[in-house]
């Protein structure tokens, strides 16, 4: 099965002797589910951060969808963050825009069609179950609902790969079981997912593989099903 | 660029406020910059008017009989620079006196038997300072005239003081556009803050550079002629103002029936400079949006 990410080891050092990502090496299958877990700190959302080219490593390769993102020209980054989706803990929603206006900004970027816009526009929200709130602004949604919402973006583009920081950080248990069911299904539908998160019992629920970080370490890399102790064991060697 | 049309639009509904102190800062700092070509083009109005041409006033000596002043006023007629040549007895020169102080205060005007007559002479238009400072000496040799008084000297100085002006006036539209864009600038840094988190997003959901700036370069420019066109009616607003005052006590002297307003190519220049002005302060939100976001 073909690779869509693959990092090699790769570092990110914001000081000398000051290591946020250390010897990172793993890949995703295309279609892949998995998890990057971890306390605090210990580089989570460096990692989804390098993956988006939001930041620049200063090691290694990082090859997304055949893609080098490590040394990707900024004038290509825009281009590059078309095929991704990433959903962020805090959201990010235009507060002064609608939401069918949020979820549609990624395809007005692309210049589409407004028909076109529209038409995709409805079959995120019909996805994430907020069909009738296209008109309401975010400020009148509650957490879950604009984490939905934030979903919608992220995919309306039909993106390959979907990222998710702490995409339940701020929501309760029962949003955030809504949120990792959404997940599943555009997993479903043939989507690559990586979610950052620290939530035990969000990933034994939703089982998948877990990559396990620990001061910017891979610690553990362990299948679906694998307990974390097991996982420790089974470390997988590149 | 519908698209970045119909942004802008929303943008203005979003942000009226906003938007509304912009134009209104852009608006004054156009009418100060505006007012200085207004008052320069009038000031130029002023010493190109008939009025403020070179005129004489000959003070007679005493005791001239009417063929006298006729044949003194056939002679000075009769040279080459001069355009009229107006005689005024003493009594009229005493009432006209009498007339412009009662229009101040009812007191009788004492002395007014010690006024000589005189004659006003309006020279033609473009003479020469030299041909004026010749046919002073030439009169000066008259006998029946006791002293000449020609504006010719307030002319000179005048023709210094606008040299001086001139000089002045581009270090003060120097000092105005500095200080406008310093005011501009710090406004839009305060917009920049305001804008950094909406700018951040679209980044990252996959935005061009071109599709950032598009909206901020056409904002700019809506604002700039908005503040240039609030200028415009300021500075209209303020010559309809000096021209009721104008036509009360200052037409005559001046020698202008009304205030110029700014010339096309000055109308066009405060536009042009409202519109670089705020396009440069988009420039800044944006560049200052591009720093943070480089990688």
């Amino acid at each position: 099965m073909s690779k869509m990410v693959r990092l090699h080891a790769v570092q990110k050092q914001y000081a000398p002797g000051r290591y946020a990502l250390q010897d990172i090496t793993f890949e995703l299958d295309r279609g892949e589910f998995a998890y990057i877990t971890g306390s605090n700190g210990a580089g989570k959302t460096t990692l989804l951060k390098v993956l988006f080219a939001m930041e620049k490593v200063t090691g290694g390769t990082i090859l997304v969808n055949n893609r080098e993102v490590s040394t990707l020209p900024r004038n290509k980054v825009s281009l590059f963050r078309r095929e991704v989706g990433f959903v962020f803990q805090d959201f990010k929603l235009l507060p002064d825009l609608s939401v069918g206006e949020n979820v549609g900004l990624p395809l007005e970027i692309r210049d589409m069609k407004k028909s076109e816009i529209q038409h995709r526009v409805s079959g995120a929200l019909q996805l994430v179950g907020l069909g009738d709130r296209g008109n309401d602004y975010p400020g009148n949604l509650s957490g879950g609902e604009q984490q939905r919402v934030a979903i919608a973006r992220s995919i309306v583009g039909k993106p390959v790969l979907l990222l998710a920081d702490e995409p339940t950080g701020n929501l309760d248990n029962r949003t955030a079981r809504e949120i990792m069911s959404l997940f599943n299904e555009i997993h479903e539908m043939g989507t690559t997912v990586l979610i950052a998160t620290h939530d035990d019992a969000l990933m034994t629920e939703y089982p998948a593989r877990v990559i396990e970080l620990d001061r910017g370490k891979i610690i553990a890399d362990r299948d679906a099903g694998m307990s974390p102790a097991f996982g420790q064991e089974q470390r997988k060697e590149f | 660029m519908n698209r970045s049309v119909k942004r802008i639009v929303q943008d203005f509904r979003r942000h009226p406020w906003i938007h509304l102190v912009s134009v209104i800062t852009l608006a004054i700092s156009l009418f100060i910059l505006g007012g200085f070509f207004l008052v320069s083009r009038n000031v130029q109005h002023i010493a190109e008017a008939p009025g403020a041409e070179v005129s004489g006033t000959l003070y007679l000596k005493a005791g001239l009989t009417d063929t006298d002043v006729n044949t003194l006023k056939d002679r000075l007629q009769a040279k080459p620079v001069v355009h009229t040549v107006t005689f005024k007895s003493k009594a009229s020169v005493a009432e006209e006196l009498k007339d412009f102080l009662s229009r101040y205060r009812n007191e009788p005007v004492v002395g007014t038997e010690l006024f000589p007559d005189v004659m006003e002479i309006q020279f033609k238009q473009g003479t020469s300072n030299e041909a004026i400072g010749a046919l002073r000496v030439d009169i000066q040799s008259f006998p029946e005239i006791e002293e000449v008084d020609f504006s010719e000297d307030w002319l000179v100085q005048y023709g210094k003081f606008r040299q001086f002006a001139g000089i002045l006036g581009v270090v003060l539209m120097i000092c105005v556009v500095l200080g406008t864009s310093f005011v501009i600038a710090n406004f839009m840094g305060m917009r920049h803050q305001s804008r950094r988190e909406e700018v951040d997003i679209i980044r990252l959901i996959g935005a061009e550079e071109k599709f950032v700036l598009t909206p901020f370069l056409m904002e700019g420019v809506a604002e700039g002629i908005l503040g240039a066109t609030g200028a415009v009616m300021g500075l209209l607003f303020a010559r309809s103002l000096m021209g009721g005052m104008l036509s009360v006590q200052w037409s005559s002297l001046l020698g202008i029936k009304s205030w110029l307003f700014l010339s096309l190519p000055q109308t066009m220049l405060v536009y042009l400079i409202g519109v670089l002005m705020a396009v440069s302060g988009a420039m800044v939100i944006f560049l200052r949006t591009q720093e943070r976001n480089a990688r």
